[in-house]
């Protein structure tokens, strides 16, 4: 016999409800658990970021600040130079990810759309080139960018950070113009257009998920950049957002409440970017991997 | 027309971004002016409000004055600044003068990133100068030559909270059962006797650990380099720390994984009894605590009669190799080592000078800075040199896993522990 699971009078409806509320309970414990560990130290670090010095350490902790202060902050703001330094960062993402965009479309548009010698090892071998990481990287960029004479310059940044982002996002690009359909591009050539504007009027609009994954992927790569800034720059005027926080670790020790402070005023706005760019986020990521499986 | 219009649009793009580059760089601007300038690579900023930074600045701008010549200052976090200078060295495009930590003098032999100063000391500086050096030999190599000078000493000392011994009626420990016996008073579950940091996460325990083990009749390292810490003596200092926390219960296991600036958090934030601490966070410390409240005693020893030694290092002046400016590099170092300069120094910084006659001055007999008194006189009785090969880095790090594992698993035998950690860094730097 069949049992139907809409039937009232089905037993296995009286134990599924239950079932359902338990699993559901279940997974909401679960991500509430998950958000809770993963907001704990920024929630954490934002009621530092509010303590006067004498506060940071004390026992018991105080999770909401008893002596209120903006104190850190206008020493970061105000007295410091961290305007500067944001401006800086914002200067440096947003340029790193135009670079990576561009040349990461083209990449995966010619690796998705024509056939050619060494398609696969040139893909792979872009892959093979994440596999060093980015510390193995430094060194050869410092000798690089000394002789090149862009040393200390917003420029070796940019590319460097650019360079580092590329790899992925081709892959990612690659696999998204493999999930639109090739009869688009052949009814295109029917109406006359070219490859050229194949790319740029029929298949570009159709890639607003994955360039706003890469997008995201690329401010949060340049945003977050922090030995390749340190080690390739120098002047205080060049200084990135993570490499000025990186000086409240003093020798004399670590000053907490401008470190918090900083870190809050340089995480608010890669949140701002993302939060809202979040749902084009996720279907640019999985519908690349379908494309590409 | 339109593939034109596009590539035009990309063209146009790269070049505005190109056209950027020297707009917003200025790191590779040759300087207009004719003024002489040296590049100093340094950790102080010049806008810095802490005592060293303003100090510094102070001495930097009298110099320009007086001799014409501007410092360009090229800041790069502390911790950095040895890489930096080997970097720079290494790839031509060393600064004039730069900053090199104490502790890292042998790795700079090493990597030949500094000018010998013999022939400028020979030329421009007296016997008498010479004499007035607390510790001349430091900055000297095998070779004879002298490659830095100081900008200020740092040594070791036992901080403690007054309030508490007051309160409990105590005096200050001078041997190790006083001190465990202090500690046991004055622990408490939220406050304990006392405490170190055995993380290797930030290893610094070279600084602190040394006195000890060299107390107990044991080395870190000899004669040829060799780490020899699993003497009878080493196993005797590390057990010191191990019953701390498994016997006598005034240190918390916490140890084991707690770092140096935590600790000395702690001990400002009113936290902790006692511990291990540096001069240079005298004033930080005071400042958060109070004065009042801390008391410096040297580090306890085996009796009375004999305390610990304290290790002394500090930050130097040195001129590398690359510089492009040797001659007005050398002037400034010359310029910062005149007393009445050393002097202005030291008291603006709260640092432990390193001339005689400026720790002679009544400026450091007077109340206002018996810290540096106390300092001075125990480096001049007790001071020893940080054991500092060129593979310091490895040293300390190798040092720190063995006090970590030592705390942290109290049934392992001490010297199992040792002669492995022993063996581990005389593999990895080739001598075994």
């Amino acid at each position: 016999m069949k049992l139907k699971m809409n039937d009232k009078y089905n037993v296995l409806n009286f134990y599924s409800v239950p079932r359902k509320l338990i699993r559901n309970t279940n997974k909401h414990m679960f991500i509430l658990l998950y958000l809770a560990l993963t907001l704990f130290p920024f929630i954490w670090a934002l009621s530092t970021s509010f303590k006067p010095q004498s506060e940071i350490f004390a026992l018991p902790p105080t999770y909401v600040p008893k002596g209120f202060t903006f104190e850190n902050y206008y020493r970061i703001l105000i007295v410091g130079e961290f305007w500067r330094y944001a401006l800086n960062s914002i200067f440096i993402a947003s340029t790193s990810v135009l670079i990576s965009l561009l040349v990461s479309l083209f990449v995966g548009y010619a690796t998705s759309r024509y056939k050619f010698i060494g398609k696969e090892f040139i893909m792979f071998f872009m892959l093979g080139g994440m596999a060093i990481g980015r510390f193995a990287n430094v060194i050869p960029l410092y000798f690089f960018s000394t002789r090149v004479g862009l040393f200390d310059t917003y420029f070796i940044i940019i590319l460097s950070s650019s360079a580092l982002v590329v790899p992925l996002l081709s892959w990612l690009m690659q696999g998204y113009f493999r999930s639109i359909p090739y009869e688009l591009d052949e009814a295109a050539k029917i109406d006359g257009c070219k490859s050229w504007d194949i790319f740029w009027k029929i298949l570009l609009p159709s890639m607003k998920p994955a360039i706003v994954a890469g997008a995201v992927i690329a401010t949060v790569n340049a945003w977050n950049e922090f030995i390749l800034a340190m080690t390739l720059t120098r002047s205080p005027h060049l200084r990135v957002l993570p490499v000025a926080i990186n000086f409240f670790k003093t020798e004399l020790g670590v000053q907490w409440g401008e470190l918090t402070a900083a870190s809050i005023f340089a995480t608010l706005p890669i949140v701002i970017f993302v939060i809202p760019l979040q749902r084009y986020f996720i279907q640019g990521l999985t519908s690349g991997t379908l494309g590409s499986s | 027309m339109k593939e034109r219009r596009y590539a035009l649009i990309i063209v146009l793009i790269v070049l505005v971004l190109s056209s950027m580059v020297p707009v917003f760089s200025g790191g590779q601007q040759e300087p207009v002016q004719e003024e002489k300038e040296i590049e100093l690579l340094t950790f102080f900023t010049p806008d810095g409000t802490g005592t060293r930074q303003v100090g510094f600045k102070k001495i930097v701008d009298k110099f320009t004055e007086e001799t014409g010549i501007k410092v360009r200052y090229t800041v790069v976090p502390w911790n950095q600044v040895n890489t930096q200078l080997i970097l720079s060295e290494l790839s031509g495009n060393s600064p004039d003068i730069s900053f090199v930590e104490g502790e890292k003098f042998a790795l700079h032999m090493a990597e030949d990133t500094l000018r010998p100063l013999t022939s400028y000391i020979k030329r421009d500086m007296s016997s008498s100068d010479i004499e007035d050096h607390l510790n001349w030999n430091f900055g000297v190599h095998s070779d004879g030559e002298k490659y830095v000078f100081p900008i200020s000493y740092l040594a070791m000392a036992l901080f403690i909270r007054t309030d508490l011994l007051e309160a409990k009626g105590l005096s200050v420990p001078a041997t190790w059962d006083e001190l465990i016996a202090v500690a046991k008073a004055i622990n408490t579950p939220t406050t304990p006797g006392l405490m170190f940091p055995a993380s290797p996460a930030q290893a610094t325990q070279l600084n602190w650990f040394q006195p000890i083990v060299e107390n107990f009749g044991g080395k870190i390292i000899g004669e040829d380099g060799r780490a020899i810490f699993n003497s009878p003596g080493g196993v005797k200092a590390f057990q010191l720390l191990r019953s701390a926390i498994h016997d006598h219960k005034i240190t918390p296991v916490d140890a084991g994984s707690i770092t140096y600036d935590e600790v000395t958090d702690m001990f400002a934030a009113g936290r902790i009894g006692m511990i291990f601490e540096g001069s240079h966070r005298y004033l930080t410390i005071a400042s958060r605590l109070g004065k009042d409240k801390i008391t410096l005693a040297p580090i306890p020893g085996k009796d009375k009669s004999s305390p610990s030694p304290t290790t002394v290092v500090g930050w130097t002046l040195g001129i590398p190799r690359g510089s492009k400016h040797p001659e007005e590099a050398w002037e400034f170092i010359k310029y910062f080592n005149r007393t009445e300069n050393a002097l202005e120094y030291a008291k603006i910084s709260g640092e432990i000078p390193f001339l005689k006659s400026v720790s002679e001055d009544k400026f450091f007999v007077e109340d206002a800075s018996e810290h540096i008194e106390f300092f001075v006189d125990y480096i001049n009785k007790h001071g020893i040199s940080i054991a500092s090969p060129a593979t310091a880095e490895e040293l300390v790090v190798t040092l720190a896993e063995a006090i970590q594992r030592v705390v942290l698993e109290p049934s392992t035998d001490i010297q199992v522990i040792l002669d492995a950690a022993v063996k581990e860094y005389n593999q990895m730097v080739g001598l075994d």
